[in-house]
C-alpha cells in the first residue's frame, strides 16, 4: 500500500528547476504540499471506488492483488461482479494484519461469501507459520469448513498441514487431515497423507478409524481393477491398522483389496497368509474362508474328480501336498467359521486321499448337510470301510436312509454277524428289512435283537408289532406285558389294551387302561369309563374304584365318570350308599344316564325323601325319561307321600304289551298286587314271547293273593317254558332290546368258562 | 370262518343268544352263567331272512392298524344279500375298461427344508422330480399359512420364495389346484364327539397370528380365494377341499365346499398292504354327514407307511405298490391314488419310493384322471340309481360322471345292439366291468355270452379299454368315430373288439387315411395323440360276409 501511494504521488508531482528558497517558505511549501497531498490524493478505498466507477477493473485488480500479495488465480471478471461494499470490505481486509484477516474472514457473527478472493485473503494469511500457527489458523477456519466450497477447504487444509508438519506438529496435521477425509472430494492422496501424519504423530489406530470411515463413505474407490493409489493406500492401511493394533481393521483394508480382484483370479498366496495371518488375530475366519476357498480351488489339483486324487499325489507329489497343506487349512478354517459345506468339501477330498481325521469329520457333517448320496460313495470307493470295520455299519445306514435298501442289507448283516453287541445296528436291520416289506425278515431280526438285549425297549415295541401283523396276538400281547409301565407310549398302550380285549386278557387290558388314563396329556374320560366296564370282568373291583376315584378328581365336571364309578359301587360291589352318594352330585342332575340310574335305585336308596328333593318336582318334564324310570319316580312319590304326583306319572304310560310287565311290577312294589295280577294277566295273555321268569312273578303275586291254584299253574308254565327248546326266532331271554335303557339290576350273564363249539 | 383271524372264544360281550331253527351258524359260544347254568351264544349265522354277525365276532382288532376279519366278508354278504337279486353296480375303480389312477398331494411340508445337499425346498423337489417328470394328472394343495409364513418353522423371509414355488408348480400342465386349508385344522368340526387325539386345533402358527380357533370360511372360502387370487395362472381355478388333521369335516364344512362349487376328498384311511393285511382297512368311497356327502381318499397317504414317519427309515411307502397290487386281485377293490404330502421329499429315501411309485404307474395299464374327476366319480356312484325293467335288463341313472358298471361274469354281456349308450366291456376276474357314453340315462341289456372272435352275424364294435377319456359321435356295429380327450399327458392306448378273426378295417386319425387288421380274437389297439379325431370302418368285414 506504502508503494502504490508512493507510485501514485510519484507519478503525479510537478518536478522543475531547482532554486533556492527560504526555510520558512520551503516549510510552507512542505506543509502545503502535504496537506493537499492529503486533501486531493484518494486513499485506497477511494481509489478503488473511483477505479470501479470508471470501470477501470485492470488497474484496481493490480491495486488489490498488491494487496494480496501477489495471489494468482484472481481475474479482473470476479471485480467486475462485486459491488461497492463488497470492494470496500475487501479493501478494508487488506489493510488488516492476517491473523485479522483470518478473525474477519471467519467469524461467526460476519456473513462475508467466501468467494475466491476471500480464499486468496486467507491463502495469503496463513501462508507463514511465524505470522499465525497452523493449530490457530486451523482453530479459526475448521468451524466454518461448511462455508467453504470442498477444493478450497482442501487446499487450505493441505497447506497448513503441510505447515504443521514443517514445524513438527505431525498431530496437528494428522487432525487438520482427518477433518478433510470426511469432505466428499478428498482423493485417496489426502487419506494416504492423513495415514502417515498420524501415523508420525504415533496414532496408528485412529489413522486406520479414519481411513475406515473414509472408505465406508467412499466405497466407489475399491474397484476393480484397483487404481494404484487405492492399492497404496490399502496397503498402507492395513499396515497402519495393524501398527495400532486393529487387526481387524487391518483385515478390512486388506479383504478390501481382494475384493477388487478380477471375478477370475485367485488371490496371491501372501496375499492369502497375509489375509490368515489378520483373521486369526481378530477371530474372523469366516470372512476370509471365501478367498481362500478360491486360493485353494485356483490350484490345478483342485480341478481334478477327488477319485484321480491319490493318482495325481503318485505323479506330482510337490504339487499335491501343496494342494493338500492348503486344504487341510480351508477345512480348518472353514470350521472353525462354521461354514460346514466348505468343510466337508475340503475334508472329502482329504478323506478321499485317506485322511481319516477328515473322513471322520465328513462323517459327522454328512447328514446334517444332506451329503449322505457323497459320504456312501467315498466310503464305498475308498478301502475305509475295510480298513476301519466300525464304518460299514455307517455305510450301511448312508444306503438305507437314500433307498438304497439292497446294497445296505448285505452290510448290515455282516457287520451284525462280526459284531452281534450292537444292537443299534441290529434293530436298524430289522427297521430296514420291515421298510422293504419284508416282514418275516424283520421279525426274525428283531427277534435275534431281544434274545441277547431282552430290555431293549425300541425293539420290543417293533418286535410287538411285527407279531400283530403275522397273526402272533398272543406273543405280542406278552410282550407288552412284560414292558414296564414307564416304556409304554401312547400307541403301545393302545395296541396293548386291544390285544387285551380281544384276547380276553381282562387283567392285562385292565392295567394297560390304567396306564391310558395316567398320559399326562388326557383330555376325555373315555379311558375311565372303558376301564370301568373292563371292572365286571376282573375279580375285585377295588382297584377299578381307586382308579375312578382319581379320574373324578382330575375331571369333577363329568357326569359321566360319576355314572361309571357308581356303576362299579353297584354291579360288581352291590354298594348302594356308595354308589348313592356318587350319583348325588350337581353335575348328575342333567345327565340323562344319572337320573335314570338314580331312579333304578329309588327303592333302595338309603333316603327316599332326600332322593326325591335331590330330582326336583318336575324332572319328569325335563327329561324325556323312559318308561321304566318314570315308573320308578312314581313309586318313590308314593312313598314319599306324593300319591297325585304318583298317579300323574302312571297316567303317563299307556298300557302295552312292553309297558304291561313294568307297570304290574310298579304296582306291586306299592303293594297294589291285584293291580299287577290285572296287569301281568293282560301281558301273558296269549303271549308267545313270555319268559319263564314273568310266569314265575304272576304265581308269586297269585301266591301272595292265596289264589294256590292259580299260582301253581303259573309256576307249572314257567317250567315248561324252561325246559323247551327255545322258540323259532331269534329272541335274548332277558333284555328287552327294545328298552334302551337296560338296567344294571338286571342280570349279567358272565360265562366263566366258554368254548367254542363247532358249528 | 377263520379267514383272516382264527376265531377263539371270549367272554367279553357275550350274550344269550342263539340262532334260529334251520340257520347255518357260523360261530358258537359255549358257557356257564353267574348261577352255573350252561348258556349259548351264536354270534354269527346265516337264516332265510339274513344273518347276523355281532361285534366283537366279527374283527380282531389287534392294534389300531390291523383289523382282520374272522370270516371272509365277500361270501357271508353274498349270502346274506343272496334273496335280494343281482344289480349292476356303479364301480369308481375304472374307467372305459382302465382302472383308474389319480394322484393327489396334500401341501404339509411344501417349505420344509429337505434333507439334500443345500437343503431345498421339498416343494421344489416334488416339483422337479415328480411332477415335471411324470406326465400324470397330479392335484397339488397348499396351506394358505405355509404360504404367507405364519406358521411356525417357515421364516418371514421365505415367503417370497415360497410364492414363487406354487406359482411354478401351479402353471404346470399336469397340475390341478387344491387347498389344504388355511392353517390346517386337526379337528374341524367342533361339535364332534370322536375328534381323535389331537391336542392342538390346528398347526401352530407364530404367536403374533390373530387365529385363536377354527374359523370354517377362512379355512375354506378363504384359502381357495388365496390360491385362485394369488397362486393360479389365468385358466385355472381350485378343484378340490383336501381335508387336514382328523378328516371329519361334518355338514357346515362340507356345505361350505360345496358352496364355492368344488369337491371335497381325504379320510377314509384306507390301507391294506404287507404290513396292514386286513381287508377292513379297505374304507367305504365316501361319508355321508346328513345331506353333505365326505369323499374318501381311495388310499392311504404315505404316513401310515413310512411307521408313522419316525423312521429311522423312510422308504416304506414304496409298499404302495403292493397295495395297489392287493387292490387289484382278486378282486378290483380300488383305484390307483398315489396320495402323499410334500414332506415325502424330505429324504432321498422316500423321495425314492415316491419315483419307484410314479415309474410304477408308468408302467401300468392306467386310465389317469384328476383328483376332482375322481371325486365326481365317487358322487356320481353314491347318487346313481339303477332301475331292474325285466330279467337283465336295467335303466342306469347317474349324473354322467360315473361311466363303469360292475356285474358277475356268469350273468352274460351286454347286447349292444339293443343297449343304449353302452360302449363295451371288459372282464375282470369273476366281474365285467361296462363302460358307458356317460348319458344320464343308459339301457343295459345282458344276452348270453359269445365266444370271441365274434362270428360274422354277430359282430359289433366294443370298446375294450382306454387310458384316456373318448368322446364317442358314433359307435355301431362296425363303424365308430371318436375324439380323444385332449388335456392327456401322453399316448393314450384303445383297444376295441367285437369284430370277426383278422378283420380288415379302415382307419382316419385326424383325417389320415390307413388300415389295420384285428387279430384273431377280432381285437385290435390304436396309439392316438391327445385330441385325436378317429373314425374307424369295419365294413369289409360285412362285405366279406356277404361273398
Amino acid at each position: 500500500m506504502h508503494n502504490a501511494h508512493a507510485l501514485h504521488y510519484s507519478a503525479d508531482s510537478d518536478v522543475g528547476e531547482p532554486r533556492v528558497v527560504g526555510i520558512p517558505t520551503l516549510v510552507a511549501i512542505i506543509g502545503t504540499s502535504l496537506l493537499g497531498s492529503y486533501l486531493l490524493v484518494p486513499d485506497q478505498n477511494q481509489l478503488v471506488e473511483r477505479l470501479m466507477r470508471d470501470q477501470q477493473y485492470e488497474k484496481m485488480q493490480n491495486v488489490l492483488r498488491a494487496g494480496l500479495g501477489g495471489v494468482e488465480g484472481i481475474n479482473a471478471r470476479e471485480f467486475e461482479d462485486m459491488d461497492g461494499a463488497q470492494l470496500a470490505t475487501l479493501s478494508q481486509l487488506l489493510r488488516l494484519t492476517p491473523r485479522e484477516q483470518l478473525q474477519t474472514v471467519f467469524s461467526p457473527g460476519r456473513s462475508l461469501k467466501y468467494d475466491r478472493v476471500m480464499h486468496a485473503v486467507t491463502l495469503s494469511a496463513i501462508r507463514y507459520v511465524d505470522v499465525i500457527p497452523p493449530e490457530q489458523a486451523w482453530r479459526l477456519i475448521a468451524p466454518m469448513s461448511d462455508r467453504i466450497p470442498g477444493p478450497w477447504f482442501s487446499e487450505l487444509a493441505s497447506l497448513l498441514s503441510r505447515n504443521a508438519l514443517a514445524i513438527s506438529r505431525p498431530d496437528v496435521a494428522a487432525a487438520i487431515l482427518a477433518h478433510c477425509t470426511q469432505n466428499t472430494e478428498a482423493t485417496p492422496a489426502t487419506v494416504s497423507e492423513m495415514m502417515q501424519a498420524f501415523r508420525w504423530a504415533g496414532k496408528p489406530a485412529q489413522a486406520a478409524v479414519h481411513m475406515q470411515s473414509w472408505l465406508k463413505r467412499n466405497p466407489q474407490v475399491v474397484s476393480s481393477p484397483l487404481k494404484p493409489e487405492v492399492a497404496d493406500l490399502l496397503t498402507l492401511g492395513t499396515t497402519v491398522a495393524l501398527e495400532g493394533g486393529d487387526p481387524s481393521t487391518a483385515l478390512n483394508f486388506h479383504l478390501a483389496t481382494l475384493s477388487a480382484l478380477p471375478d477370475d483370479s485367485a488371490p496371491a498366496e501372501p496375499q492369502i497368509e497375509l489375509a490368515l495371518s489378520l483373521a486369526g488375530q481378530c477371530s474372523r475366519t469366516a470372512d476370509v474362508v471365501p478367498w481362500l476357498a478360491r486360493f485353494v480351488e485356483a490350484m490345478p489339483e483342485a480341478q481334478a474328480d477327488w477319485k484321480k486324487l491319490a493318482t495325481l499325489r503318485e505323479e506330482n507329489s510337490e504339487g499335491i501336498e501343496r494342494y493338500l497343506r492348503w486344504n487341510r487349512v480351508l477345512a480348518q478354517y472353514s470350521d472353525w467359521s462354521s461354514k460346514f459345506d466348505a468343510a466337508f468339501d475340503a475334508h472329502f477330498r482329504l478323506a478321499a486321499l485317506g485322511d481319516s481325521a477328515s473322513l471322520d469329520r465328513c462323517l459327522a457333517l454328512c447328514d446334517f448337510l444332506g451329503r449322505g448320496e457323497e459320504m456312501a460313495s467315498l466310503l464305498q470307493y475308498s478301502d475305509a470301510a475295510i480298513t476301519r470295520p466300525a464304518l460299514q455299519s455307517r455305510l450301511a445306514s448312508l444306503l438305507a436312509a437314500q433307498g438304497r435298501d439292497t446294497e445296505a442289507l448285505p452290510l448290515y448283516q455282516h457287520w451284525i454277524n462280526a459284531n452281534p453287541d450292537d444292537v443299534e445296528a441290529a434293530h436298524d436291520l430289522g427297521c430296514l428289512l420291515q421298510d422293504m416289506g419284508r416282514e418275516d425278515e424283520a421279525l426274525k431280526a428283531f427277534e435275534n435283537v431281544i434274545k441277547n438285549h431282552p430290555t431293549h425297549i425300541p425293539t420290543v415295541k417293533k418286535l410287538a408289532e411285527a407279531c400283530i401283523r403275522s397273526g402272533q396276538h398272543e406273543r405280542a400281547l406278552q410282550l407288552y406285558k412284560g414292558m414296564a409301565d414307564e416304556d409304554h407310549d401312547y400307541y403301545t398302550l393302545e395296541n396293548f389294551a386291544l390285544l387285551a380285549e380281544s384276547l380276553d386278557q381282562h387283567e392285562q387290558l385292565f392295567r394297560a387302561q390304567v396306564m391310558q388314563t395316567r398320559q399326562p396329556d388326557l383330555k376325555t374320560v373315555e379311558p375311565y369309563l372303558n376301564l370301568a366296564e373292563t371292572a365286571a370282568y376282573l375279580p375285585t373291583s377295588r382297584p377299578a374304584i381307586q382308579v375312578l376315584e382319581e379320574g373324578l378328581k382330575r375331571f369333577p365336571e363329568s357326569p359321566a365318570l360319576r355314572v361309571a364309578l357308581a356303576t362299579v359301587w353297584h354291579r360288581d360291589l352291590n354298594d348302594i350308599d356308595h354308589c348313592y352318594a356318587t350319583l348325588r352330585h350337581e353335575v348328575v342332575r342333567k345327565s340323562f344316564d344319572g337320573i335314570t340310574m338314580l331312579l333304578d335305585l329309588a327303592t333302595a336308596v338309603p333316603d327316599q325323601k332326600d332322593l326325591l328333593a335331590f330330582l326336583g318336582p318336575d324332572i319328569e318334564d325335563q327329561m324325556e325319561l323312559p318308561p321304566r324310570s318314570l315308573l320308578s319316580l312314581a313309586v318313590l312319590s308314593y312313598f314319599c307321600g306324593d300319591t297325585k304326583r304318583c298317579e300323574r306319572l302312571f297316567q303317563r304310560i299307556p298300557e302295552s304289551p312292553r309297558t304291561l310287565p313294568l307297570l304290574a311290577e310298579a304296582r306291586f312294589q306299592m303293594n297294589n298286587v291285584e293291580e299287577s295280577i290285572r296287569l301281568m294277566t293282560a301281558y301273558l295273555d296269549g303271549n308267545t314271547r313270555s319268559s319263564s321268569e314273568d310266569w314265575i312273578f304272576l304265581g308269586e303275586l297269585y301266591e301272595i293273593t292265596g289264589q294256590a291254584d292259580a299260582a301253581e299253574q303259573a309256576y307249572q308254565t314257567s317250567l315248561t317254558l324252561l325246559t323247551s327248546d327255545l322258540p323259532a326266532t331269534t329272541q335274548t331271554s332277558k333284555l328287552d332290546t327294545s328298552d334302551s335303557t337296560a338296567s344294571p339290576s338286571k342280570p349279567v350273564i358272565t360265562p366263566r368258562t366258554p368254548t367254542l363249539t363247532a358249528p | 370262518m377263520n379267514f383272516e383271524a382264527k376265531v377263539t372264544a371270549r367272554v367279553g360281550g357275550f350274550t344269550d343268544l342263539r340262532a334260529p331253527e334251520n340257520a347255518r351258524i357260523l360261530t358258537r359260544l359255549r358257557g356257564k352263567d353267574a348261577e352255573g347254568r350252561y348258556v349259548v351264544y351264536d354270534p354269527a349265522f346265516l337264516c332265510d331272512w339274513g344273518g347276523v354277525w355281532f361285534d366283537p365276532h366279527l374283527i380282531l382288532r389287534g392294534s389300531q392298524d390291523s383289523s382282520l376279519f374272522f370270516g371272509d366278508p365277500y361270501a357271508i354278504l353274498s349270502q346274506v344279500m343272496a334273496g335280494q337279486g343281482v344289480l349292476p353296480a356303479p364301480d369308481v375303480t375304472t374307467r372305459y375298461g382302465q382302472r383308474i389312477f389319480y394322484s393327489h398331494i396334500d401341501g404339509d411340508g411344501f417349505g420344509s427344508l429337505s434333507d439334500f445337499r443345500g437343503h431345498p425346498f421339498c416343494a421344489e423337489l416334488v416339483r422337479d422330480r415328480i411332477l415335471k417328470k411324470f406326465p400324470l394328472p397330479i392335484t397339488v394343495s397348499i396351506v394358505q399359512a405355509d404360504m404367507e409364513a405364519l406358521a411356525i418353522g417357515i421364516k418371514t423371509e421365505w415367503k417370497d420364495q415360497m410364492v414363487d414355488l406354487a406359482r411354478s408348480i401351479f402353471a404346470l400342465p399336469n397340475v390341478s389346484a387344491a387347498s389344504h386349508s388355511f392353517a390346517h385344522p386337526y379337528q374341524w368340526d367342533q361339535t364332534d364327539t370322536n375328534p381323535g387325539i389331537y391336542t392342538e386345533p390346528f398347526m401352530t402358527l407364530k404367536p403374533e397370528v390373530p387365529y385363536k380357533s377354527v374359523d370354517l370360511t377362512r379355512e375354506i372360502a378363504g384359502s381357495i380365494a388365496y390360491i385362485n387370487q394369488e397362486l393360479l395362472p389365468a385358466g385355472k381355478s381350485v378343484e378340490l377341499m383336501l381335508w387336514s388333521g382328523n378328516c371329519r369335516p361334518g355338514r357346515e364344512a362340507l356345505r361350505m365346499v360345496r358352496e364355492q362349487g368344488i369337491e371335497n376328498m381325504n379320510g377314509g384311511n384306507t390301507i391294506l398292504s404287507r404290513l396292514y393285511p386286513g381287508l377292513a382297512g379297505i374304507a367305504p368311497r365316501v361319508m355321508r354327514w346328513g345331506d353333505e356327502l365326505q369323499i374318501y381318499a381311495a388310499n392311504q397317504n404315505e404316513f401310515m407307511y413310512a411307521n408313522g414317519w419316525n423312521g429311522p427309515f423312510f422308504g416304506g411307502f414304496a409298499d404302495v405298490i403292493d397295495t395297489f397290487e392287493r387292490t387289484e386281485s382278486p378282486r378290483r377293490l380300488k383305484p390307483v391314488n398315489v396320495y402323499y404330502h410334500f414332506y415325502s421329499a424330505t429324504s432321498l429315501s422316500s423321495l425314492r419310493a415316491l419315483e419307484k411309485i410314479h415309474h410304477w404307474c408308468m408302467e401300468q395299464p392306467l386310465h389317469p384322471v384328476t383328483a376332482q374327476t375322481y371325486a365326481r366319480i365317487a358322487k356320481d356312484a353314491h347318487h346313481a340309481r339303477v332301475f331292474e325293467h325285466g330279467p337283465r335288463h336295467w335303466e342306469l341313472r347317474t349324473g354322467g360322471h360315473v361311466r363303469t358298471f360292475r356285474l358277475p361274469i356268469s350273468l352274460g354281456q351286454p347286447d349292444l345292439n339293443t343297449s343304449q349308450g353302452v360302449l363295451g366291456w371288459v372282464a375282470h376276474a369273476d366281474s365285467i366291468l361296462i363302460s358307458t357314453d356317460g348319458r344320464h340315462s343308459v339301457t343295459l341289456k345282458l344276452q348270453d355270452a359269445i365266444a370271441e372272435p365274434a362270428p360274422r352275424a354277430a359282430a359289433h364294435l366294443r370298446l375294450v379299454s382306454s387310458t384316456a377319456g373318448l368322446e364317442f359321435a358314433e359307435l355301431g356295429d362296425l363303424k365308430a368315430s371318436f375324439k380323444v380327450d385332449d388335456k392327456i399327458m401322453k399316448t393314450a392306448t384303445v383297444v376295441f373288439s367285437g369284430l370277426p378273426e383278422a378283420s380288415r378295417c379302415d382307419l382316419t386319425i385326424n383325417n389320415a387315411p390307413s388300415t389295420l387288421s384285428a387279430d384273431a380274437q377280432g381285437r385290435f389297439s390304436l396309439n392316438l395323440p391327445p385330441g385325436a379325431t378317429v373314425t374307424i370302418d369295419a365294413q369289409r368285414a360285412r362285405f366279406a360276409l356277404l361273398r
